[in-house]
């Protein structure tokens, strides 16, 4: 019974997800006071389905599959949370129509513009989104050199089209969500100018991000394990953890009122931060690449 | 018309049911899994009350917090149960005897 | 409508809870526990507390239960086993259980002090009149009425058609207005951003206080006063802000249930809903009184975690 039920949780929680995604202005469908931690908790729904698809096949590849997926979704949860999290501070609201009616008024409004720890967390997001779908690069529940199809290796017919459906739709709606984050929903990119409707402005946006994740599995071979999980907890979750404090800084600034004028130009946190910020991330890199710390040389294996 | 009594009802029942699986079961996940259910029925009471009787937010507080510690407990009993299972290869509540006298 | 829903989420939960105690299976456990918490997390929804239903969602059901299934799959090499008791321990479980049942459900039928609160909405002062009438006839005389402004309505107007950024800026300008007013007193509104439908060129931004006026002892909304804070303020040229109106309500304390039950479904009483609960609650956690719980629960966690991870580690336990 389980077997038969898992494809359509999978799938129903990733259409649930689209509950909150405001296509066009004035939309009730995302007009939501909860809508991005909707977001985030219904997204974790679609664990167990892939759990139960794994165990109920009663096969040990669905269930590696199954495990390997789990392991991964839940993980990269947390640098997703922490981005979408970076978004709640700098607009100070979870209605995702409300994120939108922030960034409208032409492309320098948009979030991924605003601030440089947005900008980061932007590519953050959409990362730790492709690795949320199981998408390639990083998509090993499914590695057909490894583990035949993971979890759905025992699915055929309509259970499997489901399967597929729920990874299409998935891919939509973590664009369509990075869309509304990161680069202005459905507002236009040149203020006062209204050629399009804000929905076409949306899905030429929604589907250029789905675009750049078809063209990253043509390009990208598969990661291993390690790297996978090495690249969420030991690079994404401090990085996160670093935009959110630097945001919450700045927003702490904004509010004092802190800021430079310059020969008549006011330049407030978000402007300065431009500015300081890329200069300590080269600054960091230029270290990184020097060596670091010199790591002491490891003793020379002794012969027994 | 829903009232205070019919929410007291069901975690009442709810109570009950995880009670009956924490005395019954012979499996320390499926207790913990009793034990969750006796959480969420108490939780359920706190925000009943916190809208019928009270006003304001003070029952979903309560709530928000029991929510955080079952996770907490939740991650540590089953650290405890996996470490349980290493060394003795059972995780049967009646069978961990190791510090009988 | 919320009762039907009620009994649907009702049986649910209390089906698959059974199915969690009786099922020789700890997977399908698992799974019934799953849709258990789930019916939970819709009364949350039912109790108007959003923001726990989805906390419930993210926490029990993405987090706990995955988990315990992690859990279940690493401790047993045979996935059925034996869950039950004997009859010598179910017997007397069932006992305990039933008396148990009985002692709560005799509890939860039996009344409650007289402290129910309503509030209803009050253009006119009929409510008032008609609230007060029907106490009367009630005989709850220890009800107490108390009139207040319980929500302030902004309206603005542009030239045309609002652009998305006017939208944004007039919002932006109440909230800075605020603040400006009283450092901190931004925070202390909800406030939500309505287009009027059929009038694209109006806006109306409601403001509502966070909590109730009872709990933290500060004044009440006085919308002139508002007004005054608000009125030099234009967020941009095209945009004025036409009207500051008070939605006038009626908070009715001391209601014993039989009263309550009367009030909620008379018909020509609007009972007010507030803006939102989440925003209250975000108050009461990082600004109000709750702020060193909430810092010691995020500690306990935190050390809890460790501890879980210390402990799951092989090979540190001798």
């Amino acid at each position: 019974m389980l077997f038969r039920f898992a494809p359509y949780l999978v799938f129903g929680a990733s259409v649930a997800v689209a509950s909150v995604v405001p296509p066009f202005r004035s939309s009730l469908i995302g007009n939501y006071d909860l809508g991005l931690f909707l977001y985030l908790a219904i997204s974790s729904l679609v664990v167990l389905g892939i759990i139960m698809a794994g165990w109920a096949s009663n096969s040990k590849y669905s269930l590696f599959g199954a495990m390997r997926a789990a392991a991964q979704i839940v993980s990269y949860e947390i640098p997703l949370g922490l981005a979408v999290l970076v978004v709640v501070l700098a607009t100070g609201t979870l209605n995702p129509q409300r994120v939108v009616y922030d960034q409208a008024g032409g492309v320098h409004h948009w979030l991924i513009f605003r601030q440089p720890f947005l900008f980061i967390s932007a590519f953050l997001y959409y990362i730790s989104a492709i690795a949320e779908v199981n998408r390639t690069p990083f998509d090993l529940p499914e590695a057909e050199s490894e583990i035949v199809a993971g979890f759905h290796t025992e699915y055929s017919g309509i259970r499997f089209a489901y399967f597929f459906m729920a990874e299409y739709t998935n891919m939509v709606i973590v664009s369509a969500i990075a869309t509304t984050l990161f680069l202005g929903g459905w507002s236009g990119p040149i203020p006062g100018w209204d050629l399009l409707p804000g929905v076409v402005w949306f899905a030429l946006k929604t589907v250029l991000l789905v675009f750049v994740m078809m063209w990253l599995r043509w390009t990208l071979p598969r990661v291993r394990v390690d790297q996978l999980m090495a690249l969420c907890w030991k690079y994404f979750l401090p990085i996160g953890l670093v935009n959110v404090l630097g945001t919450g800084i700045l927003e702490l600034l904004a509010q004092e009122g802190v800021g430079l004028t310059i020969g008549g130009w006011r330049i407030g946190p978000n402007g300065i931060a431009w500015v300081v910020v890329p200069v300590l991330v080269a600054l960091l890199g230029v270290y990184a690449f020097s060596g670091g710390p010199q790591p002491r040389p490891a003793a020379a294996p002794r012969r027994p | 018309m829903i009232t205070l009594t019919h929410y007291l009802a069901v975690s009442s029942l709810l109570f009950v049911f995880g009670m009956f699986a924490v005395l019954t079961r012979r499996n320390a996940i499926a207790m913990l899994m009793g034990v969750e259910l006796i959480l969420n029925a108490a939780n359920l009471n706190f925000v009943a009350f916190s809208k019928y009787v009270l006003g304001g937010v003070l029952g979903q507080v309560v709530g928000l917090f029991v929510i955080v510690l079952a996770a907490a407990e939740a991650a540590i009993a089953l650290a405890i149960i996996l470490d349980i299972y290493q060394e003795l290869a059972t995780i049967n509540p009646d069978e961990t005897t190791e510090l009988k006298g | 409508m919320e009762a039907v829903v009620f009994y649907l989420l009702a049986g649910v939960a209390v089906v698959f809870a059974g199915v969690v105690v009786t099922t020789r299976n700890v997977v399908h456990a698992a799974f019934a526990l799953m849709v258990s918490l789930g019916a939970v997390a819709g009364f949350y929804v039912l109790l108007d507390a959003d923001f726990l239903a989805v906390i419930q969602l993210l926490v029990y059901v993405g987090g706990i239960l995955v988990l315990v299934l992690f859990g279940v799959m690493m401790t047993s090499g045979r996935l059925i086993m034996q869950l039950r008791a004997p009859v010598g321990q179910l017997l007397p479980a069932t006992f305990v259980g039933l008396i148990l049942l009985g002692f709560l459900l005799h509890v939860g039928r039996s009344e409650l002090p007289n402290n129910r609160t309503l509030v209803f909405e009050d253009s006119d002062g009929e409510t008032a009149r008609r609230v007060a009438r029907l106490l009367r006839e009630l005989g709850a005389e220890s009800a107490r009425l108390q009139s207040e402004t319980a929500r302030v309505v902004l309206t603005f107007q542009g030239a045309g058609p609002l652009r998305p950024e006017a939208v944004r800026d007039a919002r932006r300008a109440v909230e800075r207005g605020l603040q400006a007013a009283r450092p901190s007193s931004s925070r202390l509104y909800v406030i939500q951003v309505q287009e009027v439908w059929g009038a694209p060129e109006r806006l109306q931004i409601a403001l509502e206080r966070k909590g109730t006026p009872a709990s933290d002892g500060m004044a009440p909304l006085d919308p002139s006063r508002i007004a005054e804070i608000l009125q030099p303020l234009s967020p941009r040229e095209d945009l004025r802000l036409i009207a500051v109106q008070g939605l006038r309500a009626v908070r009715v304390q001391g209601l014993s249930e039989a009263v309550y039950r009367r009030l909620r479904e008379d018909p020509a009483l609007r009972v007010l809903t507030p803006l939102s609960t989440t925003a209250g609650l975000g108050d009461a956690l990082m600004l109000g009184e709750f702020l060193l719980p909430f810092e010691v629960a995020g500690l306990i966690l935190l050390v809890a975690l460790m501890g879980a991870a210390i402990i799951a580690r092989k090979g540190i336990t001798p």
